[in-house]
């Protein structure tokens, strides 16, 4: 399952990322959970009902979040867990900036 | 509203996605201190800058902002969420309501007078040193 993650784990772009990131109110309640306890370490079905979700209704997201890396699955004896990748939300964080400063605002030039 | 938008950016995206999006808004001519007055334009530059995402994090702050008045957001992810905050500003007038995490006029200013009538049935830990003459 990791090496999976590791494979399906796509490059994107800041405006990209930023635009995949949070783009459902799962994805902003997950990025939320995550940053407030970075080393929350839990199955699908517990962190779902932390967000006042079900696992199916945020399985979708948390697969997009898994293939932009800033979670990651693990297997722990017969559980699946998902954990958070703080360094790989910092490159995220990062991405998203640089695309910040890229864009032109009204006042430039 | 500021501290809610505040509050949303950091711990949605981070401390210096926050600081990208302050320093974005400042690019567009709104200071932080004006967050409140022009939240229509910082909405418009927030769709700019993440397109359809941008109403993930304005739903969130208006839910953030209608907790922190202790409202009940009567609203879905789709309504108008610029028309639900203006509901709320009016709401907050009309029923005099205030934030959970703002310091009423009376803690700012020390503690309150005792009246000479209720002088005896207050509890002997609420009257202070200044009380006492």
């Amino acid at each position: 399952l990791e090496k999976e993650n590791l494979d399906t784990r796509t490059e994107l772009d800041g405006g990209s990322q930023a635009f995949r990131l949070f783009s459902t109110q799962a994805k902003g309640d997950l990025l939320i959970l995550y940053h407030l306890n970075p080393g929350l370490i839990d199955t699908i079905d517990a962190v779902a009902r932390r967000i006042g979700r079900t696992a199916k209704e945020i399985d979708e997201d948390v697969r997009d979040l898994v293939t932009i890396g800033v979670l990651r699955t693990r297997k722990i004896g017969s559980h699946e867990v998902i954990t958070f990748d703080k360094s790989k939300d910092d490159e995220a964080q990062e991405s998203i900036v640089s695309h910040l400063k890229s864009i032109k605002t009204g006042r430039a030039g | 509203l500021r501290a809610c938008f505040d509050l949303v950016l950091k711990n949605m995206l981070g401390q210096k996605v926050g600081d990208g999006i302050y320093d974005l808004l400042d690019r567009e001519g709104i200071q932080r201190s004006e967050i409140s007055a022009k939240f229509d334009e910082v909405v418009s530059v927030l769709n700019k800058a993440f397109g359809t995402s941008a109403r993930v994090l304005v739903h969130k702050i208006a839910v953030g902002l209608y907790a922190e008045y202790s409202a009940w957001p009567k609203f879905t992810f789709y309504d108008s969420l610029t028309e639900q905050i203006v509901r709320l500003r009016d709401k907050v007038v009309s029923d005099r309501l205030t934030p959970r995490h703002t310091l009423t006029i009376d803690h700012q200013s020390g503690p309150k007078p005792v009246p000479e009538s209720n002088a005896k049935t207050i509890p002997s830990h609420e009257i202070s040193f200044t009380d006492i003459k």
